[in-house]
């Protein structure tokens, strides 16, 4: 399984917000990560090391992990959930045969103890392909309605055509903002 | 009909002889090899003969350079600025290549006896152009760069990486940080990004990795489902470094991570207890000290890339330079990216 992880650094006070970005495979972390470098891209990251970029969005400056790796890398990223605000989900919605496997996914990072307080986005991405499932059956194939603790929200969006991201950036850090941390 | 390494001694002589002689005028005395009667049957076969003479030229500008060295001490800027010279003249010969069709002809060659002997000829004369448009990486591809190295195109995708790796220098002895910092100085353009990129590089790297190393660890023979976790921890580690490099050296990043988070990580993963608390922090404490080694800018790439090129022109074949890092460059990322 592919990782994104993206973090957040927010503008109004010094508080400063850490994002995972999650999903599968090929599920359109990094195209997401990409279309949402509309701001000044800060930083290009000059080391060797997984790509790190600096997206600013209206008043919120993301810090953007850009990362891969196989599920036996997964349990390592412990060390990053600490101060962890928010978890952005991404699910291809044109693979069907995957669904269970990324809900079960999805349910195994959930119950990480270090992301109990973390808000939840989904993104039900490649809704631009024929066969997408909608945002609803994508909801139901994940099991959001037996979330009962955290906050959550589900858009549908298309990557490759930049819909839908940017509503869901909105929903963040608008539910960001009335958290404290 | 000749073959080209058996193109007319005068005519040779005569090019090497006149040393002063520039491209235009070599590829003018290929052109007469049609006059001759020598068998240059299309266009493309007068360049390739146009590019051994070139070759051959070169090489003997290269060993009277030598000659001036040992005799003056004074290496001059002569054949440097032949050598600039004739790379930009044989950019042209391969630039009228038409390269699929002729690497199609190539390897058509190469897997059947029963091939017209001047298609044989004409395939053995247009081989070195083909190599030099790999090289060059004009048009780069699979196909191509699993012709350079003479392996099977249907296994190339599985085999390149593990290929460049065990030629280069061994990793056995080295720790994982060391074994690391190795292969990135000797295959600086390695893809480190998201995806799967990183992750081929990363797993065959750990795969290399504990094929020479596995006596680190404590046990010479392992089960394969031993080895299978042993390869899982490589990985792991491998991963958390390159992660661990980004945390402490990217500018951008503020608060950095502690030697307790990071080996907190480690513990929780099936690395742990792969690697003693005294080797992490002999990591950690290295890479604060000193990150992996920077990629070099693409000019100086570049300059890699157009030195082998030009030792491949002047007939110079030593063992580290005939598999250089032209070929590595090509075979890597034309399986990555």
């Amino acid at each position: 399984m592919g990782f994104v992880l993206s973090k957040l650094l927010s503008l109004f006070g010094e508080r400063e917000a850490r994002i995972l970005v999650l999903g599968l495979d090929n599920a359109g972390k990094t195209t997401i990560l990409y279309r949402l470098q509309v701001g000044e891209v800060v930083s290009t990251i000059p080391t060797i090391g997984f790509n790190v970029e600096t997206v600013t969005y209206k008043n919120i400056k993301f810090q953007v992990w850009d990362l891969g790796g196989q599920t036996s890398i997964r349990p390592y990223w412990r060390c990053y959930f600490p101060n962890t605000q928010a978890v952005i989900y991404v699910v291809d919605s044109t693979d069907h045969e995957r669904l269970a496997t990324t809900k079960q996914e999805f349910h195994s990072i959930l119950e990480e103890d270090e992301l109990k307080d973390a808000v939840l986005l989904v993104y039900a991405n490649k809704q631009d392909l024929p066969g997408a499932l909608s945002e609803t059956e994508v909801a139901e194939g994940l099991g959001l309605h037996t979330i009962k603790t955290r906050q959550y929200a589900i858009f549908k969006t298309s990557a490759i055509k930049g819909e839908g991201l940017f509503e869901g950036l909105e929903w963040l850090s608008g539910v960001l903002k009335t958290k404290t941390w | 009909m000749v073959d080209i390494d058996d193109l007319p001694p005068h005519l040779l002589a005569t090019v090497v002889r006149e040393g002063q002689l520039d491209l235009a005028s070599v590829i003018a005395l290929a052109g007469t090899c049609k006059t001759l009667r020598i068998g240059i049957d299309d266009d493309m076969c007068r360049h390739a003969v146009a590019s051994a003479a070139a070759r051959r030229w070169g090489a003997e500008r290269w060993r009277n350079h030598e000659k001036d060295v040992t005799d003056d001490g004074d290496c001059g800027p002569t054949l440097r600025e032949a050598a600039v010279a004739l790379e930009e003249n044989v950019t042209k010969l391969v630039g009228k290549l038409r390269f699929d069709d002729a690497l199609t002809r190539v390897n058509a060659c190469a897997v059947s006896d029963q091939v017209e002997p001047c298609e044989q000829r004409w395939a053995r004369a247009v081989t070195p152009l083909l190599r030099i448009a790999v090289a060059k990486g004009a048009r780069t591809g699979r196909a191509a760069a699993a012709w350079v190295i003479g392996m099977d195109r249907k296994n190339f995708r599985n085999r390149a990486l593990p290929y460049v790796l065990q030629r280069l220098r061994s990793l056995k002895g080295m720790n994982v940080l060391d074994a690391l910092r190795a292969v990135l100085y000797q295959l600086p353009f390695l893809p480190m990004d998201a995806g799967r990129g990183a992750n081929a590089v990363i797993k065959e790297i750990s795969c290399e990795y504990v094929r020479v190393n596995q006596s680190r660890f404590g046990v010479v023979e392992r089960s394969a489902s031993e080895m299978s976790r042993l390869q899982d921890a490589v990985h792991v580690m491998l991963y958390a470094l390159i992660m661990l490099n980004t945390d402490l050296w990217n500018s951008a990043i503020k608060t950095k991570i502690t030697f307790q988070q990071w080996s907190e990580g480690i513990r929780a993963s099936v690395a742990n207890g792969y690697f003693r608390s005294a080797e992490l922090l002999l990591f950690y404490d290295s890479l604060m000290h000193s990150p992996l080694r920077d990629r070099p800018k693409d000019d100086e790439h570049v300059v890699l890339v157009r030195d082998y090129v030009t030792r491949l022109e002047y007939g110079i074949n030593s063992s580290w330079w005939g598999r250089g890092w032209a070929d590595m460059y090509q075979l890597v990322v034309a399986t990555l990216t």
